[in-house]
């Protein structure tokens, strides 16, 4: 999903697709919902009780969205929960730091024209 | 209640799973669940696995989805031997490894190739698209030139010196594609070796059992049965395939 709104018309310098744009969303949107209703539950964490790996592995994930402008945790309440409670385990520090750079992605120089040209197949091979 | 197994052995998963508790001599019930027919979007598997897939697991109140952590379930539960899951760290991160590899690396393009292949033409009543196919071949091709080019020409098995759950796994996932006439293996000599010693370990009667039925052509009378759900499942198989 981050792929799609924000790396992708960095690197192919045009804009997704509104169509391409709602499908994904609506993908992410149902992944969501899975994570709320099958994994998260009544728990506070996706696994149990107690932060696990499955948290980490979830939450880095979902941070992609996020840094691209997609609010998902804005509409959800029960995962914006989840992400307090498992920022305070982690640290906050510690998660911000991770976080920086994918946070700071609409600031990154413009790519090298010849990466670009080099990347560009394998990129839209991704949208597929 | 003994262990229930929710599979279809049309799955490369359910035939791993089905083929590892049959080899182990774990007890359980077979619940089969019928995805052609569109078994798992009913109600009455939601309660099973709201994710709406197979496998899956019930062993009393305990309810468990996805085909690696069933496997593993499986393995320490019933205390498979450990050239299944090492338990030396490093073999054991191999196996692992792969298992995490496999899931968007193997599975996905080899299943991709079978539902083109298969399942799609069975529920639309048309025939095999061949561009479509042969773009589906070209994305399992990586896949294949590293296991067949780089894993297989340092060992014989695909994680350890031994089969484990990885030769498992890529068996059943590479035998889609192989079982309805695209014979992946017929360009990797390697690979092709390794499937003949797969087969052997796992021996060649349990091998056929669990590959019966998606060796077999399909019935074009099933999917008339009902076309309404035929016609749901091809908007989504071609959704998948896009």
């Amino acid at each position: 999903m981050w792929q799609k709104q924000m790396m992708f018309p960095v690197f192919l310098g045009e804009q997704v697709p509104p169509e391409t744009l709602a499908s994904t969303l609506a993908e992410l949107d149902r992944c969501l919902q899975l994570l709320e209703d099958k994994f998260l539950k009544d728990q506070d964490f996706v696994a149990g009780p107690h932060i696990s790996v499955a948290d980490l592995v979830a939450i880095t994930e979902l941070m992609h969205p996020v840094s691209a402008g997609c609010q998902v945790f804005k509409s959800r309440p029960k995962l914006a929960a989840w992400r307090q409670r498992v920022e305070a385990e982690v640290g906050k520090d510690l998660f911000q730091e991770a976080h920086a750079a994918v946070m700071k992605v609409e600031d990154l120089p413009p790519a090298d024209p010849a990466i670009k040209e080099k990347l560009k197949p394998s990129v839209q091979c991704l949208l597929q | 209640m003994p262990l229930e197994l929710f599979l279809d052995l049309y799955s490369p998963p359910c035939r791993a799973i089905y083929i590892f508790a049959r080899k182990n001599g774990i007890p359980f019930e077979l619940r089969p669940v019928d995805l052609g027919r569109g078994e798992h979007l009913k109600p009455e598997f939601l309660k099973v696995n709201p994710l709406r897939k197979l496998p899956a697991l019930k062993d009393g109140d305990f309810l468990l989805a996805e085909s690696v952590a069933i496997l593993l379930y499986l393995s320490h539960k019933y205390q498979a031997a450990t050239h299944w899951y090492p338990t030396e760290l490093q073999a054991r991160a191999r196996v692992d490894e792969y298992l995490a590899w496999q899931h968007t690396a193997v599975q996905v393009p080899a299943s991709n190739v079978y539902l083109c292949k298969s399942l799609l033409p069975h529920l639309s009543g048309q025939p095999v698209d061949p561009v479509q196919l042969d773009r589906l071949l070209g994305k399992l091709k990586p896949a294949l030139q590293h296991l067949d080019g780089e894993v297989l020409a340092a060992k014989p098995f695909l994680a350890t010196e031994q089969l484990s759950l990885a030769d498992l796994m890529a068996f059943t996932e590479l035998m889609q594609p192989t079982a309805v006439g695209c014979d992946i293996f017929q360009d990797w000599p390697r690979l092709a070796a390794w499937r003949a010693r797969v087969e052997a370990a796992l021996g060649p009667e349990l091998v056929q059992d669990a590959h019966r039925l998606v060796l077999q052509p399909r019935d074009p009378r099933d999917a008339q049965r009902d076309p309404k759900l035929a016609q749901e499942l091809v908007q989504r198989l071609l959704e998948r395939l896009s």
